[in-house]
């Protein structure tokens, strides 16, 4: 099981650092990005879900590693990990309680990011 | 063409016409195509590319390589293709751009470090390989920079300037 570290500071998930200095701090982009992050990850996260309901270990390594990428954007580094084990884990294609576990994990810290993406971006409105 | 008498002011001349040439290119954009399943990814790649190169790029985005194989075209210059997608991956999207565009630069991402694939893009005509993470955004702006200023760097190597 993976140690759920946040940011030890503000005990936030998210990292916004990267996607600034990737956007040179320019507000209007880096919002239309978040707002894409708000659209894509409860999407993605549903995909996930029934992927695994199904067993279907080629839709789950495939989500997951789409989502590796999506959480790398918005420095949820905490989720790189769980996302890599996943991958391998449906790569194999076996233990889908291992996978279900670790696809708890990765809501609870998605959701999280998701309040914190929604409350950040009513700063840069 | 201008048409001089001496073969000093001939080569001038030429020199001349290569800047003009030059000239006429850099009022030309650079055709990109970002091609990833990931729309976060493609919105954000497009963002920061756009942002750092400006008004000289012309991006257009897919999400999946059947359209971007379509749309393959004689001035597209650069295409940055993601790997593992939906329907076609990467290496055969890769094959098939360089069938109906052999001139055009295609730039590999993937999400993992794979040796074996690497080589194997490379051999298909890639330029490069490129993994996602943090440093991926700095080498691709390396690599773009270095293709877009490319021509003007071949015609000062021509007439005697340094590399």
């Amino acid at each position: 099981m993976h140690q759920l570290n946040m940011n030890k500071n503000t005990g936030d998930v998210c990292n916004l650092t990267y996607l600034t200095e990737i956007m040179s701090g320019k507000k209007t982009l880096i919002k239309e990005i978040m707002d894409r992050f708000l659209i894509q990850i409860p999407e993605e996260l549903a995909s996930l879900k029934d992927s695994i309901a199904q067993e279907k270990f080629a839709s789950i390594q495939s989500y997951a590693h789409t989502m590796k990428s999506s959480v790398s954007i918005m420095g949820i580094t905490i989720l790189t990990p769980i996302l890599k084990d996943m991958e391998e884990l449906a790569k194999a294609g076996t233990d889908i309680q291992k996978i279900s576990e670790l696809n708890n994990q990765l809501t609870v810290i998605c959701n999280k990011a998701i309040s914190e993406i929604k409350e950040e971006s009513q700063s840069y409105l | 063409m201008h048409y001089c008498a001496s073969n000093a002011t001939f080569v001038l001349c030429l020199f001349t016409n290569a800047c003009a040439k030059r000239l006429k290119m850099s009022t030309e954009k650079t055709n990109i195509f970002i091609v990833d399943d990931n729309q976060l990814m493609v919105a954000a790649l497009k963002q920061y590319l756009q942002n750092k190169f400006g008004e000289s790029i012309e991006i257009t985005t897919f999400n999946d390589g059947e359209s971007c194989i379509k749309m393959v075209h004689k001035d597209l210059h650069i295409v940055i293709l993601d790997y593992l997608m939906a329907g076609k991956n990467g290496l055969d999207t890769l094959k098939a751009i360089k069938l109906t565009n052999p001139k055009t630069t295609v730039i590999m991402l993937s999400g993992n470090e794979d040796i074996a694939l690497a080589i194997e893009s490379f051999r298909a005509g890639a330029k490069d390989y490129v993994v996602k993470g943090t440093d991926a955004w700095k080498k691709l702006t390396n690599l773009l920079t270095d293709i877009i200023k490319k021509p003007l760097r071949f015609i000062v190597k021509g007439f005697g300037g340094s590399k």
